[in-house]
């Protein structure tokens, strides 16, 4: 039952649009005001869910207390409405989840729910050590300090009884056109994803040239490689599509003292939108990352390069931007 | 979101009725042996009691209503004396005060819990004590002295084991391993096979303070209470609080009673329930017969 809820397909006709932070509060809100969901079934979810919120309080006092705290009995709650925020957010799509919410027992769509925390949970660790393991012979400090909160996620997230508290900054940038603003679970499985991606895109680039780039760039700003507090993989992301755009062997990083003119002339004849068409051209035709994931990952963010790449006056953007 | 409005409504509102049924149920015990009954007003008052207990100190019930279990608890204490409901009040407001008081000690470590029979343990330790005599308000003074001074032992150990834990701690590149999940999963193992070794040298030490076979002056040795349970000609000590004070001055940690012991106090709590609900039943049936009787005649 938990898989089958899972594996329900997206419809893309009527996407999610209510906000993610209190999700399924605000759809029931919303379905009790708008007479989609029925009396007797709102308070048939409320008692449910105050059963499943009494037995976690039973899990958490192993049956040997029989109060608690307001502060844990609030905590609890939101356990337990993160976890049904979470099945229903996989949906991607409010009508399914009020359908759901309409049609489901609560235990199973908490059983779900449960079922993807700790999916969420093991594959954000298995992504983090990933992409740390990708981004460790360019690692800079603001990466490395991401190392010890993840130290922390491992050790002490607790899903049953805290599972909206997470204590982890996202202070590595992405690369560019991609955000990650939920700081709960989702959002950090978001944000270790995406580093992954990025140190997989950044794999089809040979080390020692990405060496290279990072130490002239370093060099131009006056600081150290490992003191840069730009995304790495922007960086040399951005050298690779304008070494192949202009032509360089090889998409050698190593871009020609001529680069910058052939570059220029080039974004004249074009608008941002087709400049960042062109960038997903180039991108697919380089074929970035280990997988298609990466590549959509890219993609996602062509947009951002080129306007960036089409800012003005265009001789000093691009003077600012790229190391010759 | 506000959770408060859904708190209210559904931990707050164990029924009323059932709970002061299950207040009144303990007469059957209380009446054959000791002669002390409480009426529907008096379970009703000490309802409200406990409830304005709980919330001057910010506690919600998630399960059954303490005071049955408070009333089994202390009637072998003889000293619930002619104004019993009054007095199951007074004891179940200060059974809260000292859970909160508790809480408040070891709100910084959630490891460090008092089970409620554990409380209601040390509460009638002290309140059958020569020096509590059923003093209420002597009690939760004495409370103060022996559990949360203890308790404050308790953390700050642990908290000082915690610091000398994080010097000695896996460093935060260890989690980037790809075995890491794997290996601490069989550390936390043998720390489970530590903590029931522990648990059981407690349980046998706690047993034999029961059977007073400990010597009152071995608490004073360091490093020897092994040698101290067989010592010969070992003086049973009478008086459960003196023993208890020299326990948890000797091993604060002791305070934490062994899952052994909290298991029994919960098999002895079911029986007191499962007794309550006969003699309910029973209580029921004879009424029933007794209306018949009054009708037919």
């Amino acid at each position: 039952m938990a898989e089958e809820i899972i594996a329900v397909t997206p419809q893309a006709s009527s996407p999610q649009k209510l906000p993610e932070e209190d999700y399924t509060a605000t759809l029931l809100q919303r379905a009790s005001l708008d007479g989609s969901i029925s009396n007797e079934r709102a308070v048939e979810i409320r008692d449910d869910l105050a059963k499943a919120v009494s037995e976690r309080a039973f899990a958490f006092t192993k049956g040997r207390s029989t109060t608690v705290t307001k502060e844990q009995a609030e905590d609890f709650w939101k356990s337990v409405f993160y976890q049904l925020d979470v099945v229903l957010l996989a949906l991607r799509d409010d009508n399914l989840a009020l359908d759901a919410l309409r049609t489901r027992p609560v235990s199973e769509l908490l059983a779900a729910g449960e079922t993807q925390i700790i999916g969420l949970y093991e594959g954000a660790k298995e992504h983090f050590r990933a992409a740390y393991a990708g981004m460790k012979p360019y690692i800079t400090m603001l990466f490395s300090s991401l190392v010890d909160d993840f130290a922390e996620f491992c050790k002490n997230y607790d899903a049953r009884f805290h599972a909206r508290d997470l204590n982890i900054a996202f202070i590595y940038p992405l690369m560019g056109g991609h955000f990650v603003e939920n700081r709960d679970l989702r959002g950090v499985y978001r944000y270790y994803l995406s580093l992954r991606h990025e140190s997989a895109i950044l794999a089809q680039f040979p080390q020692s040239e990405v060496r290279t780039l990072l130490r002239r760039y370093a060099e131009k700003y006056l600081t150290k490689p490992d003191l840069l507090a730009e995304n790495i993989t922007e960086i040399v992301l951005l050298h690779g599509l304008c070494s192949y755009i202009t032509g360089c062997p090889d998409h050698s990083l190593a871009l020609k003292p001529d680069t910058p003119q052939i570059l220029e002339d080039f974004l004249n004849e074009l608008t941002v939108a087709e400049l960042a068409e062109k960038l997903r051209g180039v991108m697919r035709k380089m074929a970035l990352g280990e997988s298609d994931e990466d590549l959509t990952y890219a993609l996602a963010g062509a947009d951002y390069f080129a306007e960036r790449m089409m800012r003005t006056p265009r001789a000093e953007n691009l003077e600012a931007l790229l190391v010759y | 979101m506000d959770y408060s409005l859904l708190l209210r409504g559904e931990f707050e509102a164990l029924a009323v009725e059932q709970e002061q049924n299950q207040i009144q149920n303990t007469n059957q015990a209380s009446w054959t042996t000791y002669g002390l009954a409480l009426t529907a007003e008096d379970a009703k008052m000490i309802t409200q009691t406990a409830r304005e207990s709980m919330r001057e100190e910010d506690l919600i019930q998630v399960g059954d209503s303490i005071t049955p279990r408070l009333i089994h608890r202390f009637l072998p204490s003889g000293l619930l004396g002619d104004s019993y409901a009054l007095r199951v009040a007074e004891l179940t407001e200060a059974f809260f005060h000292i859970k909160g008081e508790l809480r408040e000690i070891t709100a910084s470590d959630s490891d460090v819990m008092l089970s409620d029979n554990a409380i209601l343990y040390y509460m009638y330790i002290i309140y059958i004590s020569p020096a509590c005599a059923g003093d209420v308000e002597e009690m939760e003074e004495i409370a103060q002295e022996v559990l949360y001074q203890t308790a404050h032992r308790i953390i700050d150990r642990r908290e000082q084991l915690r610091k000398e834990q994080d010097e000695e701690d896996l460093p935060a590149e260890f989690y980037l391993r790809p075995d890491a999940d794997e290996i601490l999963r069989e550390r936390g193992l043998s720390a489970v096979e530590e903590q029931a070794q522990r648990e059981m040298d407690d349980y046998l030490f706690h047993e034999n303070m029961a059977a007073g076979s400990l010597h009152p002056d071995a608490v004073w040795i360091d490093g020897e209470e092994t040698a101290a349970y067989e010592r010969a000609g070992a003086v049973p000590n009478t008086d459960a609080l003196e023993v208890l004070r020299e326990r948890l001055r000797r091993d604060p940690q002791l305070l934490i009673p062994s899952e052994e012991q909290e298991r029994e106090w919960e098999a002895e709590a079911e029986k007191w329930e499962e007794e309550d609900a006969l003699a309910a039943k029973a209580a029921q049936k004879a009424r029933a017969r007794a209306r018949e009787e009054k009708n037919d005649g």
